[in-house]
């Protein structure tokens, strides 16, 4: 048996149904996460962090996409998200869909340290806007930023930090 | 998910003061940003947050309920029946991670993933969904059909729920066997679920 990324269906969160293809197709990775998945009409975007088949302690992520509601997918070939494959760490980006397009947010480098960041995207292939966010700075090594919403004029950002709640409320045009 | 762990424990890091509101480039016409204490254990972090009802409700890996009417003052809710085993005394019932939270028309929906040992000390994971019309009362919905592994997370189409996870499938023909070291190396531990980080 092989670990696969897929997805099921309900109405009521009772009674559910596996459908759709795979995210990734199956064999390409021996563990995969879907960290967050964006909704934007009928188009799905999903944020994979994955260990690749015969591959130890290489984590990375993988943006898949499906157009017709989760039935589809397709690996996408991701340009300008560069900035979050940070060294000594692995960074997965969360992801939202909103009336401006998507919207993905992790960790980039600013000087020694690294911060929030966002980023920004018609089609969930081609990035552009990165974003430094402020806020709380880590020395060179980075994290996940924990969870992102979107809002009726932006996004909400959270990341738990020991017992304080960092909030970032971004507004997109 | 290990490393932030390793971080937050070693205390290694670093807060620089908040930034008050400002504006970046590209479309992002304003940003704030805010701290608010909660009350929440060690080693836990956010797995989901929605918009819901004029605010905003989070939810925790271990099931800690924030809620918030504006996105700076957070609330810690006295939520019950989401998580590690809710009556407190069936040592059996295994460690729970919530995993995402998604909000449907006048209730909230939590999918999780309960980890345990089975008869034969084989790794069992159970996935979860929880239901909560306030976000304080939650129960563990009697689900059919989720054959996942475990899951990774949940979110609201076209007022239904998708919900995203692992399952095991045949491995198809023609695919290299030697893939598969590192997987069958996690699956003969059973003792924790997977440190889903979504």
């Amino acid at each position: 048996m092989i670990p696969v990324s897929s997805t099921w269906r309900s109405v009521d969160g009772e009674q559910w149904e596996r459908v759709g293809e795979n995210l990734i197709p199956p064999g390409e990775n021996a563990y995969e996460d879907v960290a967050g998945v964006a909704v934007l009409g009928d188009e799905l975007l999903a944020s994979i962090g994955y260990e690749c088949s015969g591959c130890y302690d290489d984590y990375a992520f993988a943006l898949s996409k499906s157009e017709d509601a989760g039935d589809s997918w397709r690996e996408l070939d991701e340009s300008g998200l560069d900035d979050i494959r940070l060294p000594n760490t692995d960074v997965i980006p969360r992801v939202v869909g909103n009336d401006a397009g998507f919207v993905a947010v992790g960790t980039s480098e600013d000087g020694d340290d690294t911060v929030a960041t966002l980023w920004r995207s018609a089609d969930g292939e081609t990035w552009t806007g990165k974003t430094q966010l402020g806020g709380p700075r880590e020395y060179e090594y980075a994290a996940d930023i924990d969870a992102m919403a979107a809002t009726e004029t932006g996004v909400i950002i959270l990341e738990l930090r020991g017992d304080e709640l960092a909030v970032w409320r971004v507004e997109l045009s | 998910m290990q490393l932030r762990r390793a971080l937050v424990a070693s205390g290694g890091l670093a807060l620089a003061a908040a930034p008050a509101a400002c504006s970046g480039d590209d479309g992002t016409g304003g940003l704030e940003f805010s701290e608010a204490p909660v009350d929440v254990g060690e080693y836990d972090y956010v797995n989901g947050v929605v918009a819901w009802e004029d605010g905003f409700v989070a939810v925790t890996a271990n099931g800690v309920v924030f809620r918030s009417p504006d996105g700076k003052a957070w609330d810690t809710l006295d939520a019950t029946g989401l998580g590690n085993d809710p009556d407190g005394n069936d040592e059996s019932a295994g460690e729970t991670a919530v995993a995402g939270l998604a909000a449907g028309d006048g209730f909230l929906l939590v999918a999780g993933t309960r980890g345990g040992q089975s008869g034969d000390d084989k790794a069992l994971f159970i996935p979860l969904v929880w239901r909560s019309e306030d976000g304080e009362t939650w129960q563990q919905l009697e689900t059919s059909g989720l054959t996942a592994r475990y899951l990774d997370t949940i979110v609201t189409l076209d007022g239904g729920f998708l919900a995203f996870g692992t399952e095991d499938i045949p491995r198809p023909p023609g695919l290299p066997e030697e893939d598969l070291e590192d997987e069958e190396e996690e699956e003969g531990t059973g003792d924790e679920v997977p440190a889903s980080p979504t």
